[in-house]
């Protein structure tokens, strides 16, 4: 009996669905965005499952008459983040060349085509440049420019000087794993430059007597030697970038702050240094500011690691406003670093316990403000440097870290993205015509944006 | 004679235990129900559906939440409302039938996949591209008309692809530029402004 209730069932489903069991057009499946919920529809194949699985579906219901029958089914969530996305994706197209030699691609209109080169790879932006004029002065074009800002680039670049040239740097992409080393440097030659910071784009540059401030866009080289702050401070700086909006033509805020409490804020709007304010009177000064930190930037905000008391300090851009957050450091802790992934607030340091050396990840618990040890650099890694007198320099904490490790007999270079946990190996930094491994002296990670004009 | 009345009496009331027991048919499959859909399906349908014509005049009928969600030209529609449910559809002259169900069958199923893992979402995608050059352009129009930004981010991934490895000249080819305007002298100063990307 139960049998021929089943087959009917499976009858009046067949009959009763308006398009072909198919199409996914014609399923109920309810969508309510407001609800923000998963999806936890499954599919129960009538056809598939046992009798005896439909049988016991259908006594239960009647055993029980309860509405609800069954335990919802979550789907695995194996989401990738969407920075892996354009990682080793192969389009898989196996005649792409007779696509291409179409004659449909011939009235291309010229504001999708300006959307491709967008997307393609810097390297290759710069060299379809001489395909014709207007493709050369697109760097130009505030079209283009609004379809850079729509582009998501995966992962930053990273901007690095070496100890051997300090008045050149070089570049790194490490999305195909590779270092360019610009040959004519736009920034003055004669001066030893170090990236301190960097927000849409732009790379800002502290001058080695700490005095004089240059802003560039790594990858066109165009760069501008911002104007003397108002006050001649002899003391080290700290230096914070934010980007005003997504837009190239948004401009950047620039904060330097010493350790007297001291600080300025450059409005590329405006083109000037101002004075906001003094610090508030609750922050204990003098601020002991860890400088081989780099400091984070997170929408408007801009933060500062400082040891003595141990933690950090933020300065908010909008509002003007300082806060000092007292977080005790793990113990065994050196060249500690802070690094932001997705407006989380993480620190990257060496551990040191014992000869064994680890290079360990923490994420800051808002709630109670502490550190939680949330990754750490494999076992077969760490193994390499037991027992070795390491320095580590962070050379990039914006999602994708890069560091450096040295001791004297090894210089290593490693990436760590916050958001996959993917640590990766380095290839060398050799110069043009050189075959040694250039030792990093400092760097910074940049997301790459062709219109960003200094 | 009497079992044939069961029958029907049972067959009558199918339908109403198995919305009873939350199950709904789709496509003839049974699919399990969560307990707040269910208040929903017993307040009213919510699920409307709008109708968008094709430049051949084909209608389409399609959840409007698919494409809502997907279409920023249609959701203005529905938001402004200008569209009537009850009466008026969505005329799209610049798309064909053809061009307008595949990129309904794109959205819907961003729609109920999205959860699915990423590397079966690329699969599908690049599965969903596997056109001619004149499909693949068409796509391209009807997702830039629609304003359709994952789709027509899918579609700009897939030319760059195509595009990244030629040489000068066959770009110029492609695109049919004539005039480039450049000397090979010029060219030669475009690569020594920057020389390490080339």
């Amino acid at each position: 009996m139960l049998r021929h209730l089943i087959a009917h069932l499976h009858q009046l489903l067949h009959t009763s669905s308006t398009t072909s069991p198919t199409s996914p057009s014609s399923s109920f499946i309810l969508q309510s965005s407001s609800l923000h919920n998963h999806p936890r529809w499954s599919f129960l194949d009538i056809d598939d499952n046992s009798v005896d699985d439909c049988c016991g579906l259908v006594m239960a219901a009647g055993k029980s008459g309860n509405l609800r029958m069954v335990e919802p089914l979550k789907h695995p969530s194996t989401k990738k983040p969407r920075r892996d996305q354009s990682r080793g994706k192969s389009s898989g197209r196996s005649s792409m060349t007779e696509v291409m030699e179409q004659q449909i691609w011939k009235d291309f209109p010229e504001d999708l085509i300006e959307a491709v080169i967008a997307r393609l790879p810097i390297a290759t932006f710069f060299r379809f440049r001489s395909v014709c004029w207007r493709w050369n002065s697109l760097l130009n074009s505030p079209s283009f420019s609004q379809h850079c800002a729509q582009v998501q680039h995966a992962n930053p670049w990273f901007y690095i000087i070496t100890q051997e040239r300090a008045n050149s740097g070089a570049m790194y992409d490490p999305s195909i794993k590779k270092w360019y080393h610009p040959t004519v440097s736009a920034l003055p030659s004669k001066l030893i430059l170090f990236p301190v910071a960097s927000a849409g784009g732009l790379v800002c540059f502290l001058e080695i007597g700490q005095r004089n401030f240059f802003v560039c866009n790594p990858l066109t080289q165009s760069f501008k030697e911002l104007p003397a702050r108002s006050v001649k401070v002899w003391s080290p700086v700290a230096v914070g970038m934010t980007a005003n909006g997504n837009l190239t033509g948004a401009g950047y805020k620039i904060l330097w702050v010493t350790c007297d409490g001291e600080y300025e804020v450059y409005d590329s709007m405006r083109k000037s240094w101002s004075r906001p304010g003094n610090m508030p009177v609750g922050i204990k000064l003098p601020l002991a500011l860890n400088f081989k930190s780099q400091s984070i930037s997170i929408d408007s905000t801009i933060y500062f690691m400082h040891s003595d008391p141990e933690g950090i300090v933020s300065y908010d851009i909008a509002t003007g406003v300082w806060k000092q957050y007292i977080i005790p450091a793990p113990l065994h802790l050196t060249d500690h670093t802070l690094a932001e992934c997705d407006g989380r607030i993480m620190l990257v340091g060496l551990l040191t316990k014992n000869a064994a050396t680890c290079v360990c990840i923490w994420e800051l618990q808002k709630m109670t403000l502490l550190w939680k040890e949330v990754d750490r650099m494999p076992n077969e890694w760490c193994l390499d440097l037991y027992g070795k007198h390491i320095k580590m320099t962070c050379l990039g904490n914006k999602g994708l870290l890069m560091l450096s490790l040295r001791s004297k007999h090894m210089n290593r270079l490693v990436t760590y993205d916050i958001a996959s946990r993917e640590w990766l190996k380095v290839p060398g930094c050799v110069a043009p015509r050189g075959r040694k491994r250039q030792s990093i002296a400092c760097g910074t990670a940049f997301h790459p944006c062709l219109t960003a004009v200094a | 004679m009497e079992l044939l009345c069961i029958r029907q009496w049972i067959s009558g009331l199918l339908p109403t235990w198995l919305s009873a027991w939350c199950i709904k048919p789709v496509g003839g499959a049974l699919v399990r129900q969560e307990p707040e859909y269910i208040l929903l399906a017993l307040m009213g349908s919510p699920l409307k559906k709008i109708m968008l014509c094709s430049s051949e005049k084909e209608i389409f009928s399609v959840e409007e939440q698919v494409m809502v969600q997907h279409s920023v030209i249609i959701n203005n529609m529905i938001e402004d409302g200008s569209y009537n449910h009850e009466e008026s559809k969505i005329p799209l002259d610049c798309v064909d039938s053809k061009t307008l169900k595949k990129v309904i069958d794109y959205c819907t199923h961003h729609t109920h996949h999205h959860n699915d893992n990423q590397e079966d979402l690329e699969a599908w995608d690049a599965q969903f591209l596997n056109v001619d050059s004149n499909g693949l352009y068409d796509l391209l129009m009807a997702a830039n008309y629609l304003e359709i930004r994952n789709l027509l981010d899918l579609i700009y991934g897939t030319i760059k692809n195509m595009i990244k490895g030629k040489k000068i000249d066959e770009i110029r080819r492609i695109f049919n530029i004539k005039d480039h305007g450049f000397t090979p002298e010029e060219e030669e100063q475009n690569r020594k402004e920057y020389p390490h990307f080339y």
